[in-house]
């Protein structure tokens, strides 16, 4: 028994090794065990789950370090283009597991259009025997985020020397190289004032947060979650209530949850009211002032967008398949 | 009253107007399991706000998109939500959950079904 729980503290501490260095897509294999150790186990494991999550949005991997390019995402196809291997950081990107990717198509974790054009890209690849080539594509994450990357698309034999395969790398660009693109740029056309996008750049500035800022942002981010229903003041105001500045919670809460505060407020308050639509015996107009809409065609206009289908829709489907059960 | 329903993760019954969900032996929950579960739970609601007693003593693991699934779509119609833990898996669980989630109704955990319906009482819907 001591031996064996000598063995679990020794994977803790492998997986505590790879946590500080940001890889945050590793588990720890659960055992029936019920005791102290399984449940830091347990623990570690959503710990590491909830950095991966925190990680993909904020992307602050390593940032102290300040890479300027970095491979992100690795996979080797065999010859029609199936996944024979693929590395870590691509499964957290694109939010499947290592085993998802192996043995399925390398297009069925791109876009429609991105797929496409693959199939042309290496069929040309193949016809004119190239080695080396690269190409834009779209990725598409689990939860259906499109990711644009170019791709280097390399050929090599595969270790029995029988088939040629492919090793295709993703280069993640990181901001500090993009902001020194950015200045290349406002210096070549030494108009950054009156450059068309200058204002645009300005905005994707990435706003310094100290831990303080965050934690407001995020008490700001729980409040929105549990008072949907709340008269929201202006962005102004409820920054000075979290005890920031707007700029801050503005470029801070993009930066954070990868949404604006207003986009946001409106989600949640979809979110609860299409639960409520199915469960509650309340009438679709009071839902909809009780979690915070002004007017029912406001209302009903943003949540067609969002679900593509009517609160009335929703109402009926769900009453018969109650009367059906 | 008495009703009782059940699903591959968890059996319900409603006594008292509190909702009593036993998660069954080992169970995983992603986020389709929570769907099912918040499901079946609504089901026992009747369009009403009503307590939760919920033990989750052999509840295996829950992955972040059930947690947020649960505290939020889930939290609807609960007027407090008590969780029964006793093993030190459930109890780190609860106290994760607890600390991570921020649902908006009142949660605490309990070694007890007594001190879980004190507490739920304190919020009952009348």
């Amino acid at each position: 028994m001591e031996e064996k729980n000598l063995e679990r503290i020794h994977v803790i501490n492998e997986m505590l090794l790879e946590l500080a260095v940001g890889n945050f897509y590793y588990r720890i294999e659960r055992s029936s065990n019920n005791d102290e150790v399984e449940a830091l186990i347990m623990t570690l494991n959503m710990f590491a789950e909830e950095m991966q999550n925190a990680n993909i949005h904020q992307r602050i991997l390593n940032s102290s370090k300040i890479p300027l390019d970095i491979a992100q995402m690795s996979f080797v196809l065999n010859q029609t283009s199936l996944i024979q291997m693929v590395n870590a950081n691509a499964s957290g990107i694109l939010s499947y597991s290592n085993d998802t990717f192996i043995g399925k198509p390398f297009t069925s974790f791109l876009e429609n259009e991105s797929a496409l054009k693959w199939d042309t890209v290496i069929k040309q690849f193949y016809e004119k025997n190239l080695f080396e080539t690269s190409t834009q594509l779209k990725f598409k994450t689990k939860e259906g985020l499109s990711i644009p990357k170019t791709v280097y698309i390399s050929l090599f034999q595969n270790l029995k020397g029988t088939e040629n395969w492919l090793l295709l790398t993703v280069i993640h660009h990181s901001s500090y190289k993009e902001q020194l693109d950015l200045n290349l740029k406002g210096k070549i056309n030494n108009k950054a004032i009156n450059f068309p996008n200058s204002k645009k750049n300005n905005l994707k500035q990435k706003v310094k947060l100290s831990y303080e800022d965050i934690r407001k942002i995020r008490t700001g981010y729980d409040r929105i979650v549990n008072n949907v229903e709340m008269e929201f003041p202006s962005l102004r105001e409820f920054a000075l209530e979290l005890g920031t500045n707007e700029f801050k919670l503005k470029y801070g809460f993009k930066a954070l949850y990868g949404i604006t505060v207003h986009r946001f407020l409106i989600q949640e308050r979809l979110r609860k009211a299409q639960m409520l639509i199915q469960y509650s015996d309340d009438s679709i107009k009071s839902i909809a002032y009780a979690v915070g809409f002004k007017s029912m065609p406001h209302f009903s206009r943003v949540f067609k967008k969002m679900f593509n289908y009517t609160p009335s829709d929703l109402r009926n489907y769900h009453n018969i398949k109650d009367n059906k059960l | 009253m008495l009703v009782t329903v059940g699903n591959t993760y968890a059996t319900y019954e409603l006594i008292d107007d509190i909702i009593y969900i036993t998660y069954r032996k080992n169970v995983i929950l992603n986020l389709q399991a929570a769907e099912i579960v918040i499901k079946d739970q609504f089901s026992l609601h009747s369009g009403l706000k009503r307590g939760i007693l919920c033990d989750i003593r052999h509840v295996k693991a829950i992955d972040k998109a059930a947690r947020v699934y649960m505290a939020r779509e889930g939290s609807i119609l609960v007027s407090a939500l008590a969780l029964i833990v006793d093993s030190p898996v459930s109890i780190m669980m609860s106290e994760f959950y607890l600390k991570t989630s921020n649902s908006a109704v009142p949660t605490a955990s309990f070694k007890s079904t007594e001190e879980a319906l004190l507490f739920l009482n304190k919020y009952k819907v009348l």
